[in-house]
């Protein structure tokens, strides 16, 4: 399954572990900030159209 | 052409199927060089052997590296003369995600340089100096925007520090290269030039656009959320007034 | 237009140097402390001192210019000021030049005056070697005002802004560190480094006046 190297395997895994972490990490912070912004919106517009209702 | 995208309306559209194109491309791009690189092309015995192919994780990032610094300077000096918002937004969202890569970029060669030179930290690398000094200016932009109290300020003051920046790296990297072409010993692993063979040229291309692609596609999406919130902030400021 | 509103931004802070009675005293104290704590740190012993010892002044003239200026233009923004210059029609670039270049006259050349003797105490030998490195700490040390003035106007309104100031300016003061400890060696890009230190010098003194103008004025709004 996993690609067999012949030298300097723990080098390679690496690299791309330290890639998959700083990558996944700034996938999911920005993922999670546009929700947060999103919900938060729809919340107060939702309050905006009930405070015009009266 | 800038004044089209300026209106953020229009690019919360664009950006709405944009976005989820990119993404999807990306992963399948990425998917493929990552298959490619890592289970298919043989390795180079000249270039140090199976650690050769850290490059293509390495070497998209270096290019974001550059290209985002570049990105953003570009946009702080739209925004600087036309003052168009979505230009600022976008050099904010640009800055944390570049100062990622850039940090990948620095991680990578760190990891890429100790089997091959037999230090983590090469001095005499220019690339890795000037790499090291682009990571520093971005960390600056990101302090100096969240150090100001308010957004205009924030626009402001990274627009004239991008630009300065921008007119600085091209002496900044001349500085370095003549600092360390006294002492260059180091076999550097070379990507231009006839020396790169096809079968490798392929899958780093195709990684480098991959990780382009998401690049582009989480300024997007950073951009949506900063876009949301000053939303936001106005409907919050309208119901605190009471209009 | 006339200059005496730059003028007067130049005598203010020369004065401003010399308030609290110390005047150039306080840098070149600062200058000196940073410097003497090296051999400390890295031991005594002559050839090393002898080696590093240019590249640590370097190092402490940096840190010397961050701190003279972390308060350079936050004080015109909080007492008016600078207001008051802008008001007067001048260019923001010219009085940020100008009390750029008051600052560096104070605190930036008694720091290179003291330099030989300094070096000296780094197991330098007499010679011009002493006096051609006194230019070069000058004359780099006026690009580092320039480029630290840049990140002082931007951090301005920036309340205990120094470590900002720092992070700003460190990647800006590179070019000049790296042909002043080439200029001062004895590598093959020795002869033509001290051009180039006078180039990255002139280069500062072109740009970053505009850069701490509408730094300036954006504090002032």
């Amino acid at each position: 399954m996993l690609p067999d190297f012949d030298s300097n395997a723990a080098f390679i895994w690496a690299s791309y572990s330290v890639g998959l972490v700083l990558i996944g990490g700034a996938m999911a912070s920005v993922w999670l900030k546009a929700r947060a912004a999103k919900t938060e919106l729809i919340r107060i517009e939702a309050r905006v159209r009930d405070h015009k209702r009266g | 052409m800038f004044s089209w995208f300026a209106n953020p309306h229009r690019f919360l559209m664009l950006s709405s199927w944009l976005a989820p194109l990119f993404y999807a491309a990306a992963a399948l791009l990425i998917a493929w060089g990552l298959w490619q690189g890592l289970w298919m092309v043989p390795k180079d015995d000249y270039q140090g052997g199976d650690i050769m192919r850290v490059m293509f994780i390495h070497v998209p990032a270096a290019w974001l590296a550059m290209a985002s610094y570049l990105g953003m300077a570009v946009m702080s000096f739209v925004w600087f003369i036309w003052r168009h918002e979505v230009a600022d937004i976008a050099a904010k969202a640009i800055a944390p995600l570049g100062a990622t890569w850039t940090a990948l970029c620095l991680a990578t060669g760190a990891i890429w340089g100790k089997p091959t030179w037999g230090t983590w930290w090469q001095w005499d690398d220019a690339r890795m100096m000037s790499v090291l000094f682009m990571f520093f200016l971005f960390l600056g932009y990101i302090a100096l925007r969240a150090a100001m109290d308010t957004r205009q300020k924030a626009a402001r003051a990274g627009a004239i520090l991008a630009m300065v920046g921008a007119l600085n790296v091209p002496l900044i990297k001349f500085s370095v290269d003549l600092f360390t072409s006294l002492h260059q010993d180091a076999s550097v692993i070379t990507t231009e030039g006839p020396k790169m063979a096809a079968v490798y040229l392929w899958p780093l291309l195709i990684s480098s656009v991959g990780h382009s692609l998401l690049f582009a596609a989480l300024v997007m999406t950073l951009m949506r959320a900063e876009i949301w919130t000053r939303r936001a902030a106005q409907s919050r400021a309208r119901l605190m007034t009471g209009d | 237009m006339t200059p005496a509103p730059i003028l007067s931004a130049f005598r203010q802070a020369l004065g401003e140097a010399w308030a609290g009675g110390a005047g150039a005293l306080l840098p070149v104290g600062f200058f000196a402390g940073a410097a003497v704590l090296v051999p400390l740190g890295v031991g005594t012993d002559p050839e090393t001192l002898r080696t590093i010892g240019p590249g640590i002044l370097w190092v402490s003239l940096a840190l010397s210019s961050l701190v003279t200026l972390e308060r350079i233009f936050q004080a015109d923004a909080e007492d008016g000021s600078l207001d008051l210059w802008l008001q007067t029609g001048a260019p923001a670039a010219s009085i940020a030049a100008a009390k750029t270049l008051a600052h560096w006259l104070t605190a930036g050349l008694p720091l290179a005056l003291l330099s030989p003797f300094l070096l000296l105490m780094f197991q330098a030998q007499i010679g011009g070697a002493l006096l051609e490195n006194m230019l070069y700490y000058a004359f780099g040390g006026l690009a580092f005002y320039f480029w630290g003035g840049v990140s002082a106007a931007l951090a301005a309104t920036v309340r205990r802004g120094g470590l900002l100031i720092s992070l700003i300016a460190l990647p800006l003061y590179v070019p000049t560190a790296i042909f002043g400890a080439l200029a001062m060696g004895d590598g093959p890009s020795s002869a033509a480094a001290p051009l180039f230190l006078a180039a990255s010098t002139l280069f500062a003194l072109a740009v970053a006046p505009f850069a701490m103008g509408a730094a300036l004025r954006l504090a002032a709004d």
